[in-house]
Formats: C-alpha cells, sequence, structure tokens
C-alpha cells in the first residue's frame, strides 16, 4: 500500500522529469526547419502530452483522498536491499563471472526472502547458477561471463 | 494458397518446431501454475531465449507458453486455492471446493477439457477473422496507417483497468522511450547525452523484461511473501465421461462465444472474459443453485473463456499490429526483435509465417490435453516451493536472458534501471502494459505522422481529407473522452443526490 505523499511524489517526480527534457531540447522549434523534417517534432509533442498528462495525475493525487499508512518499512527496505543487490550483480557479473556473482547474489537474496536454513540457501546458491553455467557454457557453447580464476566458471 | 499451407506445414514439420511445441506448451503450463508469474512473466522470461531461433519456432514458442500458461494457472486454482494467472481467478470458486472433496483430478479434467474446446475454436476465428480483417487495411498510406495506430493507442485506455490518466502516462513514458537515439530521419541523436550506447536506443527485450520480470519480483520482496499452501489430495488428471456432458455443452458454446468476443475487444484480457462467462453460466445454467460448492460448469465457464481468448486477442494483433493487452504487447515486441514489423502488411508480407503460426496454435491446443496431463504432475510439486526460490530463480533467469541475447552488458543496467522505474510506477499503480504498447507503436506512428506531413506540405488538417483517417482519429479520439464524459456524468449525479 503506498500513501498520497509517495503517490503525488513519483507523479511530481514525472512531471519534472518532463519539464527537464522539455528544456532541454526547448520549449518550441526554433530550427525553422517544417515539422516532419525536425528531429525534435515527435519528442516534443510526447513531451507537451506527458506534461498535461503527468500534471493532472498530480492534480488528481493531491485532491484524491487516500490510505495514511503505507508498507512496513522492514518490507521496503528488504525491497531496497535486493535493488542494491541487482545493481551491484549487474557490475560485478562482467568482472567476476556470472557463476560467482550469482551465487553471491542468491546468498544474499534467498535470507532476504525468508529461507534461513544455511544448507538449503547454498545448495540452490550454488545448483542454480551452476546448472545455468553448465547449460550455457559447455552445452549449449553460449558461454556467459567466466571469472578471472578459472575458466569453467 | 496450396503452395502458402504447404509452406507453413514445412514449418512446423522440423524438429525444431516440433521440439519448440511440447517444450513451450509444457513450459508453459508449469510457469502458468505456478502463482504470481503470470503469461506476461512467463513469456518476457522466455523471450530472450527464443532470439537465438529462427522466425517460426521462436513465435510458436511463445504462443506456446501463453496458451500453456493461460491453462497453467486452472492447476494452483483448483490444488492450492491460488490462480496461477489473474485469467484462473475465477476457477477457483468452483475449482478448489471440488478439490477438496477428493475431486481434484476431476475438477482439473473439466478445466482441461473446457480450456482445449475453447482454445480450438479461437483458433478457428483467428484463422478466419484476421485475414479479413488484414485485407480490409492493406489499401491504408502513412495518413490511414496513422489513425490506426491512434487508434491502437487509445487501447492504452482500456488496458488502463482503474485509471485512465495513469495508463495514458505510462503509454506516453513508452513513447518517449522509443524516441531515444538516433532521428529515423535525419539521423540526429535524441536524449542520449552524448552517451553513445543510446545511439541505437533502449534494447526493446531489456525494458520488456525489467518492467514485467524484474519489477514483479521487487514488487512480490515488498510485499508479505507467502511460505506455504494447503494442498488438497491429487492423483492424476481423470477426464470426464461423455455422458457427463450432458446438459453442459449449451453453457460451453456460451462461455467460448463470450470468450472469443471479450477476446477480439483490445485491452479487455482472460480475466474479464472469465469472470463475465462465469457471471452468465451462474444466472443460465441447470445447475445454478450449486455454483461456489464445487460445480462443474463453474470450471467449464471460467476455463473455456479465458483460453477462448488466447486466438481472440491475436485478431487485431495479427491482422492490424494492434497490441490488445501486455501479452499480445510481448508477442508484437517479439516479431519486431525478429526482423519482422507488425502492421497490416505483417499478413500479406509473410503469408507462410502466418500459417505457420495457424497451424501451430491448432496444435498447441491439442497438446494441452496429453501434456496437461503430464505437466500437472509436474506442476503440483512445485506448488510446494517457497516463494524466495522462485523469485530468485526468475531473476537469474533475467540476468541470464538479457546478456545471452547480445552480450552487451549496457542491456542488463537498461534492465534494472526499468526494473526499478516499473517496481515504483507499479506500487503507484501505474499499468505496464501501455509503456510497451506506446514502446512498440511509437516508432512507427511517428514515421506515419512525419511521412503524412511530408505529402500534405505539413497540414495536419489533410489528416482529415482522408475518411478512414478521419474516421479513425475521431474513434480514438472518442474513445479517449468517453471515460472522461461518463465520469463527469457520474459527479453529476451524484452532486445532484448530494
Amino acid at each position: 500500500m503506498t500513501t498520497r505523499v509517495e503517490r503525488a511524489g513519483v507523479t511530481l517526480a514525472l512531471f519534472l522529469g518532463a519539464a527537464a527534457l522539455m528544456a532541454g531540447i526547448g520549449w518550441r522549434d526554433g530550427t525553422g526547419m517544417p515539422p516532419a523534417f525536425a528531429p525534435e517534432f515527435f519528442p516534443r509533442i510526447v513531451l507537451w502530452l506527458l506534461l498535461g498528462l503527468t500534471g493532472l495525475g498530480f492534480v488528481l493525487e493531491v485532491v484524491r483522498g487516500g490510505p495514511s499508512g503505507g508498507d512496513s518499512a522492514w518490507r521496503l527496505a528488504r525491497a531496497a536491499v535486493l535493488t542494491a543487490a541487482m545493481l551491484v550483480f549487474a557490475w560485478a557479473m562482467m568482472r567476476y563471472g556470472f557463476f560467482l556473482t550469482a551465487a553471491a547474489f542468491s546468498v544474499l537474496a534467498l535470507p532476504l526472502m525468508g529461507l534461513r536454513n544455511p544448507l538449503v540457501v547454498l545448495a540452490f546458491a550454488l545448483g542454480l547458477p551452476g546448472a545455468l553455467v553448465a547449460l550455457f557454457n559447455h552445452l549449449l557453447i553460449m558461454p556467459l561471463p567466466t571469472s578471472p580464476f578459472g575458466h569453467m566458471f | 494458397m496450396l503452395s502458402t499451407l504447404a509452406g507453413s506445414l514445412a514449418l512446423l514439420s522440423g524438429p525444431e518446431a516440433i521440439g519448440t511445441l511440447i517444450l513451450g506448451t509444457l513450459l508453459g503450463i508449469v510457469l502458468g501454475a505456478l502463482p504470481g508469474i503470470g503469461s506476461t512473466v512467463a513469456v518476457a522470461i522466455v523471450l530472450p531465449f527464443t532470439l537465438g531461433m529462427s522466425q517460426a519456432p521462436a513465435i510458436l514458442l511463445l504462443l506456446a507458453v501463453y496458451a500453456g500458461s493461460v491453462y497453467g494457472g486452472s492447476i494452483s486454482a483448483i490444488l492450492i486455492n491460488t490462480p496461477g494467472t489473474p485469467q484462473s481467478a475465477a476457477t477457483t470458486f468452483d475449482g478448489y471446493p471440488m478439490a477438496r472433496r477428493g475431486e481434484a483430478g476431476r475438477a482439473l479434467g473439466w478445466a482441461t477439457m473446457a480450456s482445449v474446446a475453447g482454445g480450438l475454436v479461437s483458433v478457428l476465428l483467428l484463422i478466419v477473422a484476421a485475414p479479413q480483417l488484414a485485407r480490409l487495411a492493406l489499401n491504408f498510406g502513412p495518413i490511414e496507417t496513422f489513425g490506426l495506430l491512434a487508434l491502437g493507442l487509445t487501447c492504452i485506455v482500456a488496458v488502463s483497468s482503474g485509471d485512465m490518466v495513469k495508463g495514458l502516462i505510462a503509454g506516453a513514458l513508452g513513447l518517449l522511450l522509443a524516441t531515444v537515439g538516433g532521428d529515423p530521419i535525419t539521423g540526429t541523436p535524441r536524449f542520449t547525452f552524448g552517451d553513445f550506447r543510446l545511439i541505437a536506443g533502449f534494447d526493446l527485450l531489456a525494458i520488456v523484461i525489467g518492467v514485467f520480470a524484474l519489477s514483479e519480483v521487487l514488487l512480490r520482496v515488498s510485499q508479505k511473501l507467502s511460505v506455504a499452501h494447503e494442498f488438497v489430495s491429487f492423483r492424476g488428471i481423470v477426464l470426464p465421461r461423455l455422458a457427463e456432458w450432458r446438459g453442459r455443452l449449451r453453457g460451453l458454446a456460451k462461455s467460448i462465444a463470450l470468450g472469443c468476443g471479450i477476446g477480439v475487444l483490445p485491452g479487455t484480457g482472460a480475466a474479464t472474459a472469465a469472470f463475465v462467462s462465469y457471471a452468465e453460466a451462474r444466472r443460465s445454467s441447470p445447475n445454478a443453485a450449486n455454483f461456489g460448492q464445487g460445480e462443474p460448469d463453474g470450471i467449464i465457464a471460467s476455463e473455456s473463456a479465458n483460453n477462448a481468448v488466447t486466438g481472440g486477442a491475436l485478431v487485431p494483433t495479427m491482422a492490424l499490429g494492434i497490441p490488445g493487452d501486455a501479452v499480445t504487447a510481448v508477442m508484437l515486441a517479439t516479431l519486431t526483435l525478429h526482423g519482422i514489423t507488425p502492421g497490416v502488411r505483417l499478413m500479406q508480407d509473410n503469408p507462410t509465417l502466418i500459417g505457420a503460426i495457424f497451424v501451430g496454435l491448432l496444435v498447441i491446443n491439442l497438446l494441452l490435453l496429453p501434456l496437461g496431463m503430464l505437466a500437472s504432475a509436474m506442476a503440483a510439486p512445485l506448488l510446494r516451493m517457497r516463494e524466495g526460490f522462485m523469485l530468485t530463480a526468475i531473476t537469474l533467469l533475467c540476468f541470464v536472458g538479457v546478456y545471452f541475447v547480445r552480450g552487451n552488458p549496457f542491456d542488463l543496467w537498461v534492465m534494472v534501471g526499468a526494473g526499478i522505474v516499473g517496481f515504483l510506477l507499479r506500487r503507484q499503480g501505474f499499468p505496464m502494459a501501455p509503456l510497451v504498447i506506446g514502446m512498440v507503436l511509437g516508432p512507427t506512428l511517428e514515421m506515419t505522422l512525419r511521412q503524412g506531413l511530408i505529402i500534405t506540405n505539413g497540414s495536419f488538417w489533410a489528416f482529415f481529407a482522408s475518411p478512414i483517417a478521419a474516421t479513425l482519429i475521431v474513434i480514438a479520439t472518442a474513445t479517449l473522452c468517453w471515460p472522461v464524459l461518463r465520469a463527469g456524468r457520474g459527479w453529476l449525479a451524484a452532486r445532484r443526490r448530494a
């Protein structure tokens, strides 16, 4: 469940983002080219549309009542940690190979999702990435990134 | 005609195509049975693995996963009272009570037969209706195509059940994402901020997987995760005997007709069809009194209608290039990724492929019967699996899938970024199907608008000189305005009452 402030905040952020992009390309066409040949012609139409819609959406969110209580902080923190883990995964996968990073990601993600048994977590964290590496790198010969420590994984 | 059919059958007769049909249907049933994955996420997960395949098997794999997942949703709906897909929600009303009586196998038998019947009839509708519709649209020039695409975009209104403004915002965001990269006419970079990796635009696949699959994982983690389900005893599917169909065929036919009709309307979807059909069956069935207590007519109504939508929803997608819902939007994205331009010329330019899709769909629906029996036995133990395993596996598959296609690390960043944005937007109730629809239709919409303006010397009014384009644009405007007018009328009525 989200709060009214959160909903209005997201809509406002979209509005401001669209306004910033519009400021970047200019609010009006200054090239003097016929519209069909101006590269910013279509994006400008879309941005005007987006500005209008997000403006309307923001007003509606402010006017419309909504629940005051949001999701529990723990659950949101869980999603935030998982998001950070995904970003690190995307960064580390090319440097340390798929197997090592996927195993590390799984070791972090599984307890976050309520799995506490260390043996089960470890078995899954090694088993699934291992199976994927075996399938792609050794069976299909369509290699996923490997680590600097060995060509097998 | 005959040579086209022969070509289509040749496409289907290779070992790759046959294996694809069988494996895709099995996979679709199992993925559909897992609660929370749903047809769209199932198709999005499988999508990257189709890119190494040739066109026909790739499309057939996705269609098999789509049809299989719609049916697969009934397995968890009946066995654990939790629909695997929203389309099967109405199946829980009578399926689970039957399962609790110890008749889980019979309930799944009714669901399987109804699904097969619904799916087969809807494919026949697709085969008959789509070419006629496509023939009508063949004479369209850029102006008429622009009108058609504008109408297609208003489907966003229909897809955005609940909040039209949020659906339109998501659609506009999709259009904006489609403009990133080199301008199609002049080649000038747009919104690339000096980063050469953006010159070719965002990878559609990375966006689709991010907004549907990865955001789903984040969304589920931010909610209460399920731990274990109450499980009924299940020893395999028991098909209904011929005599048991007596008195139920009329209801089956009505549900299939409702499913096909609703499926053709863009944006309505299988869940709507299943509920409408269930409500109608509850009103008109001779066994209406037993509804909600394990009545097979309820299962037949829901399952035949939701499977009948699969063929119906493909009619506007195949004939006009207009996706009706999230799954068909992903299908169109797949066609684009395989170098096929979706639109009014799709059937004209690729008759053999389209023929293979039609015949393949018939085979997929027939395969639901034997594979449903096999896959339900495979899926049942998976339903006891903790959600954490499933979500972690989905995340790893998303990374593998996106990397596997181009081997481009930048696509991983795009996918994670799309996942985060998708998560933030979905939390606020923004639907993601319009975003993908906007991104798929955006480039063609821009090109046709600019081509139209070149033809008419920059006159917007000339768009209304073409009766077809004018009609389509007026219908699109009316589709957009109608919910606003209806809301205004409701507000006025409420004020008068107060």
